[in-house]
């Protein structure tokens, strides 16, 4: 007798996106969604959405939305999540949004404890405008505004260290979307940051290290190789702060 | 009828914008409109169900209170021109969400750093498009303290009832101004009109707030056709222009000064008047239309900004109306502004 054992998760639809070939976006999501169901809060949820790669999956999922500016999002956030306390408020944030142009916002959402979880995609590189160096390049990287040498534009940026040293947030950690395992780990530290936020309401902050293959200039099915020898080394995944 | 009591600018436009249901403001310091985050800092933990919060800079308050609003929150934020230009990216995109909010511009002198003395310096940045893209605010320019508290209690009727951004325009002058004005009273909550549209209230609604329709071009046009249905929203002061000869245009605090001159020379019989728009989008294009140009013989345009912002706008209804009428122009600016007795020395120049 057949069996289901694998499908999209209930507020997922197979509507077509125009991410690229391996791209982890939808890895994400489905990360999001999943744990959201598992804690019952989908309906309950508001994502605030950035100007990005990410945009490319308009309907893709049944979560309530409020589109940002770049950058914006945890600014947005912390005026959704002052207002309705009672919500599951996410920002769902790319490197270049929330590392580059949108730190201030960020870090700050961050300082002052935000009943939020702020969700950022670090890709390495600026996606959607097709691959310039982004705050978290890699030394080394090729991208389209030149190679990152460190006495240029010094060494990738790591927020997540840098939020996991201030006294407010409950929850950081950082965790990549390459192997099912990684991914597994992903969804269970989602599962936390989205806990503390719900039970304990306070401020968490998840990374999630994902696959640019267009802009890295790496086949998809070399990613995972490429990801583990070049990125990890720099962007080591666990969790920075806990408050289970 | 109320008592009237003595209020400063600022913190009357504070007061009456609570009353007017703000449930949500985020701002950030900058001279001369420190006094709104201040007072609001200050009152609104007094309220229930209010929320101030002091942002990391002018882009994270308008975004802070794109959040709020979204999701059913009257709310508004206040800076001057440098934080203005901080915020127009998020001005712009409250427009075109249809996220509305009110904003207030209280004026500062010059571009760049400028000066913190007053001015009229951002009316043609408040006026022409709020923001990249073309969208645009309801605009009010007050000229008194009563009239700062009235208009911004009814903005945030306006921005609700169209989901726009409505902007109060006034100057450091007006700001920190000390009348006696009399407060409408506080709004019942639970009487504001219900967000349909917000985050938490449509649940069969789309779930993605960006713009607000499907058809973006389509969007476009009916807020083309929403800010033409609007002109007969424009308010104006038309003082003393019955049997005007020689017509005043000015607003705000030097419109103000113009009224005290205009008294002076009707007292010893010239006939001036003065047009004063009091909504500056829309603009009170019928004020000029009415226009007799057998018998107006000369209009004199003051303002305190350099070059000439508002007298485009003066200049644009005339030759809508197609109205040939001379025009001067007097001005002042980076911080001096025009004192009722010099511009009654101007009158008399063009008057004698």
């Amino acid at each position: 007798m057949e069996q289901k054992i694998y499908g999209l998760p209930e507020g997922m639809n197979d509507k077509k996106t125009s991410f690229c070939p391996g791209c982890s976006h939808m890895a994400a999501y489905r990360t999001i969604v999943e744990s959201l169901n598992e804690l019952n809060e989908r309906d309950n949820a508001v994502i605030v959405r950035p100007i990005g790669c990410s945009l490319n999956a308009d309907y893709s999922f049944d979560i309530h939305a409020i589109q940002s500016m770049h950058g914006r999002a945890s600014a947005v956030a912390t005026g959704v999540a002052r207002m309705h306390p009672e919500k599951t408020v996410l920002a769902y944030q790319g490197d270049g949004d929330a590392h580059s142009i949108g730190i201030a916002e960020c870090l700050y959402a961050a300082n002052r404890g935000e009943k939020m979880t702020c969700i950022v995609i670090n890709n390495s590189v600026y996606g959607m405008t097709g691959g310039q160096m982004s705050g978290t390049t890699l030394l080394g990287q090729r991208t389209t505004t030149g190679i990152r040498e460190f006495d240029n534009q010094g060494a990738p940026i790591h927020v997540a260290e840098m939020i996991a040293q201030l006294e407010a947030p409950g929850y950081v950690a950082r965790a990549a979307l390459y192997t099912p395992k990684d991914i597994m780990q992903a969804k269970k530290f989602m599962v936390k940051a989205l806990r503390c936020q719900k039970e304990l309401g306070k401020y968490s902050y998840i990374e999630l290290l994902s696959f640019c293959p267009t802009n890295w200039g790496v086949k998809p099915v070399d990613c995972i190789k490429y990801a583990q020898e070049n990125v990890l080394p720099v962007y080591p995944v666990g969790e920075l702060k806990t408050c289970f | 009828m109320a008592k009237k009591e003595v209020w400063q600018g600022n913190e009357a436009l504070s007061e009456s914008a609570l009353r007017a249901g703000c449930r949500f403001f985020a701002g950030y310091p900058i001279t001369p409109q420190t006094e709104i985050t201040e007072y609001l800092a200050k009152r609104m933990p007094q309220l229930e169900g209010r929320v101030f919060l002091q942002g990391e800079s002018e882009l994270a308050s308008i975004n802070m209170v794109y959040g709020a609003s979204a999701i059913g929150a009257r709310a508004m934020t206040a800076t001057s021109g440098q934080g203005l230009a901080l915020m127009a990216e998020g001005l712009s995109q409250l427009s075109d969400a249809g996220v509305p909010a009110v904003v207030v511009d209280v004026m500062r002198a010059g571009p760049g750093n400028g000066g913190t003395e007053s001015s009229q310096g951002d009316y043609s940045f408040v006026s022409g498009s709020l923001g990249h893209g073309g969208f645009k605010a309801f605009i009010f320019g007050p000229s008194t303290v009563q009239e700062t508290a009235d208009m911004v209690y009814d903005a945030f009727d306006i921005a609700d009832k169209y989901r726009v951004v409505v902007a109060i325009l006034i100057d450091g002058m007006l700001g920190h101004l000390i009348e006696a004005v009399e407060l409408k009273p506080f709004r019942d909550m639970d009487s504001l009109p219900f967000r349909q549209w917000a985050e938490k209230n449509d649940p069969t609604g789309p779930k993605v707030h960006w713009c607000m329709g499907p058809n973006w071009e389509q969007h476009a046009r009916d807020v083309a056709a929403m800010y033409e249905s609007w002109s007969e929203l424009a308010q104006v002061d038309e003082f003393m222009m019955d049997d005007a000869e020689y017509v005043v245009t000015a607003w705000g605090t030097c419109a103000r000064c113009c009224k005290t001159a205009i008294r002076a020379l009707r007292a010893e019989g010239y006939k001036v008047g003065m047009i004063r728009p009091k909504t500056i989008f829309p603009f009170p294009k019928q004020s000029f239309a009415a226009l007799d140009e057998g018998k107006v013989k000369q209009i004199i345009n003051f303002e305190n900004a350099i070059p000439e912002q508002f007298l485009v706008d003066v200049k644009a209804a005339l030759a809508e109306a197609r109205k040939d009428i001379p025009i001067v122009s007097y001005t002042h600016g980076m911080g001096t502004c025009f004192t009722a007795d010099e511009i009654e020395a101007k009158l008399r120049e063009v008057v004698k």
